[in-house]
C-alpha cells in the first residue's frame, strides 16, 4: 500500500462506530512503537474483521473468535472501513 | 498470573530437591512457547508430572518452570516459558521467552495454541519455523474449536507447515501420547516432513536480509530469521552488539535496517507482520473446515454483557466485593472461622497446653517470655499465623479463585480501568488491588504482574498506605461497629487520601502513562476440586512464605521490650501521638502496628474497651492506623520488588504522611464531633 492511498482511508477510527457495528481494518496508526506492536500481538492488522460490542468504560472488541478489552487510547490506533451488519 | 507465580513458587519450594536429585543424564530439552490462555501450563504438567522446579530468568522478576519428562527411555528437560504472542516483545516475560529460545541449543519447540484461534495464533509458528527450530505444532482445546463449529483438518496443515501437528484436549489428557509420540519421532529423526521456506517478504526486506546473512553466523536460530529480528527489533541488535557481533558489523547492521525501512513507508514489523498475517490466512482458508457464526445469545454470552456494561456490571461488581469479600472472607472468614480457631482450639486446648509444657521445662522466665509471654513467639507469632491469618487468606484465595476461574477478573478489570487511570494505574491493577485487603504483603508481590514501572511503584504506594488488609480491616470494623458516623468518616477519609495521593503521584511521578488491553476468555462455570486446589496451593505458598516474618516479628517484640528498646521509642512517640489529642497508650498500639498491621489495630481495640478513646480520638486513631505503616512483612516485601531505595521513600513518606492527615482530622474535626 502506499502512503497517499493509505491515507485516504485514515479517515475513520474505529472509535467512531456505535456499538453493534462491523468494520474490516484497513491502517494503523504506527506513530507509537508499543502500542503497534500490542495490536498486532492481538491480531489486530489490516483485513481482521471487528466488531464493536461495547465503548463505555472501556472498548470491546470481538476479533475472530475472542474478545479483548482495550482502552481508548489503543483503540485509536485503528483505522477501519465500515462493513454492513 | 497469579497463579503462576505463586504455583511455581510453592514448586520451587516443594520439589526442588527432587528434581535436582534426579541425576539422570538428559539428552535432550523441549521447550513449551504458546501465548496466555492456550493451556500451555496443563499440557507441561501433564508432560512433566511432579518433578519440577522453578527459578526467576537470571536478573528478571520471570519465573520459569523446569521439569523432566521420560518418553521412550529418554529423559527431557521441559521448560515452561511465560505467555508469549510474538517473537517481538511487549512485556518482559515476552522478552524472557525470546531468550531462552534463542540460548537453548538443539532444543525442540512445542509451540502450543487455541485451536478455535488457529488464524490468531498461527503467526507466531510461522516465525518459529522461519527460525528452523524443530517444531511441534499442538492444537489444544480441540473440543472448544468444536463446539464453535471450528474443524481443522491437521494432515493438510502438517503437509504446509512441514511440521509435525497434533490434536489435544489437554484439560482430559486427550492427545498427549501422540505427542509424546511425536517428541519420540522428532529426537530419532523420524518424522519425514519436508522443511519449507514459507514466506517471501516484500522485496526490500528480501534484499535488506539478503544484505545481513553473510555478515551473521549461524546460531540457535537460522541467520534469516535473526537477521528478520535485527530487521523489526532494535533491542535485538543492542543485545549483540560488541557480544556475539563486532560493534563495526552491527554498525553495518544498523545501516542496512535503516535504508531498508527509508524505503518503506510503514515500520518494518508491521509490513512483515501483515505479511505473515497474510500467510496465515491463506492456510486457513485451506484447513479451516467452516466457521458457524458463534451464537451471541447464548447464556455466558448474555451474562458477559450484563458484567460489562456500566449500569448492570457496577452493581453487579459492588455486590460481588460485598458478598465476596466482605461477608465472605471479613464475616465468615475473620470472624466465624478466626473465633472458632482462637477460643476454642487455640485458648481451651493448645495455649494451655503449650504454656504448661513451658513452665515445666524452661526455669527462666525471660525466656519463657520468649516462647509463651503476651507476644511469644508461640502465644502470638504461630497462633496468629495459624488462628487469624491462616483463615483469613484461605477464604480470600478461594474467593479470588472463583473470581479468577470464571473469568469474571478481566471483566471487572475493564470495568474499573477509566478510574483507576485517573490515579495512574491500569484496570489492570485491579488484582494487586483487591488483594491488598486481603493481605498488603501479597498483594505487593503481584504488583509485578503491571505493566510498566511507573504503575508498580504507584500501586506500592497505594498499598502501603491506604489500603487496609483484612486483619486489620477486621479489627478497625470491630472497633467502629457502635458508631455509624464515625465509621463513614474512617471511610471517606482513607477513601480521600486514596485518590488524593493516586492522583498527586500520577501527576509527580514521571513515565509513560498506563494502556490497559486484556483478553477476555469465556465465561466457565469452576470446577470445585480446581477451586480447592488452587486455594490450597497458594495457601501452603503463603503459609511458609510468611511464617518466618510472624516468628520474626515476635521475636522483636521480645527484643524491643527485654532490652527497654520499645519504652524509649514509645516514650518518644507519646508527644507525637498527644498532639492528634490520643492517650499515651495509643503509642504502644502504633509501635506494635508495625510488627503486624492488626497488633496496632488490636492495641485501639483495647483501649476503646477500657473506654479510653472519645469518638474524636477514635476515628483520628482509625483514620491514622489505617494509613500508618505497612506491616514488617510488607516492606520487606516492598524492599525485594522495588529496591531498598523506592522502599525507603515510600516509607518515609507514609510515616509522616499518616500522622498528619490524623492531626489535620483531629484539628477540622474538633469541636464538632
Amino acid at each position: 500500500m502506499n502512503k497517499k492511498k493509505s491515507q485516504q482511508n485514515n479517515h475513520t477510527k474505529i472509535t467512531e462506530l456505535n456499538v453493534g457495528e462491523r468494520c474490516k481494518v484497513i491502517n494503523l496508526e504506527t506513530s507509537n512503537e508499543t502500542r503497534l506492536q500490542k495490536l498486532l500481538s492481538m491480531g489486530i492488522l489490516p483485513g481482521r474483521h471487528i466488531e464493536i460490542l461495547q465503548k463505555v468504560p472501556s472498548y470491546i472488541l470481538q476479533v475472530g473468535q475472542t474478545q479483548y478489552a482495550i482502552d481508548k487510547e489503543i483503540a485509536d490506533a485503528i483505522y477501519i472501513e465500515q462493513e454492513k451488519s | 498470573m497469579l497463579s503462576q507465580i505463586i504455583e511455581s513458587k510453592i514448586r520451587k519450594q516443594t520439589n526442588i530437591h527432587t528434581a535436582e536429585e534426579q541425576s539422570v543424564q538428559i539428552s535432550k530439552r523441549i521447550i513449551l512457547v504458546g501465548s496466555p490462555n492456550t493451556g500451555k501450563s496443563i499440557i507441561f504438567n501433564a508432560l512433566t508430572g511432579t518433578y519440577t522446579s522453578v527459578s526467576n530468568y537470571p536478573g528478571t522478576t520471570v519465573e520459569v518452570a523446569k521439569g523432566k519428562s521420560r518418553i521412550d527411555n529418554e529423559t527431557f528437560e521441559v521448560l515452561d516459558t511465560p505467555g508469549m504472542y510474538s517473537l517481538i516483545p511487549v512485556t518482559e516475560e515476552e522478552d524472557v521467552t525470546r531468550r531462552i529460545i534463542m540460548e537453548t541449543e538443539s532444543a525442540i519447540i512445542i509451540h502450543v495454541i487455541d485451536a478455535k484461534n488457529l488464524d490468531r495464533m498461527l503467526p507466531l509458528t510461522l516465525q518459529l519455523i522461519e527460525a528452523g527450530l524443530p517444531i511441534i505444532l499442538v492444537l489444544n482445546m480441540m473440543d472448544e474449536a468444536k463446539k464453535r463449529g471450528v474443524g481443522i483438518n491437521s494432515d493438510i496443515l502438517q503437509d504446509i507447515l512441514g511440521i509435525p501437528v497434533v490434536k489435544t484436549v489437554a484439560v482430559t489428557g486427550e492427545g498427549i501420547t501422540q505427542l509424546r509420540k511425536e517428541i519420540n519421532n522428532i529426537t530419532k529423526n523420524q518424522t519425514h516432513l519436508e522443511k519449507k521456506q514459507l514466506i517471501v517478504h516484500n522485496p526490500t526486506i528480501e534484499s535488506a536480509i539478503s544484505k545481513i546473512t553473510p555478515l551473521i553466523s549461524n546460531n540457535t536460530i537460522s541467520r534469516r530469521a535473526l537477521a528478520l529480528l535485527f530487521l523489526q527489533d532494535d533491542q535485538m541488535i543492542k543485545r549483540c552488539e560488541g557480544k556475539s557481533l563486532e560493534k563495526e558489523i552491527t554498525a553495518d547492521i544498523r545501516r542496512i535496517v535503516k535504508k531498508a525501512q527509508e524505503s518503506l513507508d510503514e515500520p518494518i514489523r508491521y509490513v512483515t507482520a501483515m505479511k505473515n498475517q497474510d500467510e496465515v490466512n491463506h492456510i486457513v482458508s485451506k484447513v479451516v473446515s467452516e466457521v458457524s457464526n458463534q451464537d451471541s445469545t447464548n447464556l455466558p454470552d448474555r451474562l458477559s454483557r450484563i458484567m460489562t456494561r456500566p449500569l448492570t456490571g457496577i452493581p453487579i461488581f459492588l455486590l460481588v466485593t460485598y458478598f465476596g469479600l466482605y461477608q465472605f472472607v471479613g464475616v465468615f472468614g475473620a470472624g466465624t472461622i478466626v473465633d472458632f480457631l482462637e477460643a476454642t482450639v487455640f485458648e481451651e486446648y493448645i495455649t494451655p497446653y503449650i504454656i504448661s509444657l513451658a513452665t515445666t521445662f524452661i526455669p527462666w522466665e525471660t525466656i519463657q517470655d520468649l516462647f509463651v509471654g503476651e507476644y511469644g513467639v508461640f502465644t502470638l507469632g504461630l497462633r496468629y499465623a495459624i488462628a487469624i491469618i491462616l483463615p483469613i487468606v484461605g477464604t480470600f484465595f478461594f474467593a479470588f479463585a472463583i473470581v479468577e476461574d470464571t473469568g469474571y477478573l478481566p471483566r471487572m478489570a475493564l470495568l474499573i480501568d477509566r478510574g483507576f487511570k485517573k490515579i495512574g494505574l491500569s484496570g489492570r491493577a485491579v488484582i494487586p488491588m483487591t488483594l491488598g485487603f486481603g493481605c498488603g504483603t501479597m498483594a505487593t508481590m503481584v504488583t509485578r504482574t503491571l505493566e510498566t514501572k511507573r504503575e508498580r511503584v504507584i500501586a506500592t504506594i497505594l498499598l502501603a498506605l491506604a489500603i487496609p488488609c483484612s486483619a486489620q480491616l477486621g479489627v478497625i470494623l470491630g472497633i467502629l461497629s457502635g458508631n455509624s458516623m464515625v465509621t463513614l468518616i474512617w471511610m471517606s477519609t482513607v477513601l480521600m487520601t486514596l485518590l488524593g495521593v493516586g492522583l498527586l503521584t500520577a501527576i509527580i511521578i514521571p513515565g509513560e502513562k498506563p494502556s490497559f488491553y486484556m483478553e477476555l476468555p469465556p465465561l466457565r462455570l469452576p470446577k470445585l476440586s480446581n477451586l480447592i486446589s488452587k486455594t490450597y496451593t497458594r495457601m501452603e505458598w503463603y503459609f511458609i512464605e510468611i511464617l518466618p516474618l510472624f516468628l520474626l516479628a515476635s521475636l522483636l517484640i521480645w527484643l524491643g521490650q527485654e532490652t527497654g528498646i520499645f519504652q524509649i521509642i514509645v516514650g518518644g512517640m507519646t508527644p507525637l501521638v498527644n498532639s492528634l489529642g490520643l492517650p499515651d497508650k495509643a503509642a504502644e498500639a502504633f509501635l506494635f502496628g508495625f510488627f503486624r498491621r492488626d497488633f496496632g489495630a488490636a492495641g485501639l481495640y483495647d483501649l476503646q474497651k477500657a473506654g479510653l478513646l472519645s469518638p474524636l480520638a477514635l476515628v483520628v486513631s482509625a483514620v491514622t492506623i489505617t494509613l500508618f505503616v505497612p506491616c514488617i512483612a510488607q516492606f520487606s516485601i516492598m524492599i525485594k520488588e522495588r529496591g531498598l531505595k523506592t522502599a525507603i521513600s515510600i516509607a518515609a513518606f507514609v510515616f509522616p504522611f499518616a500522622f498528619f492527615v490524623g492531626y489535620m482530622l483531629n484539628w477540622t474535626l474538633g469541636g464538632i464531633i
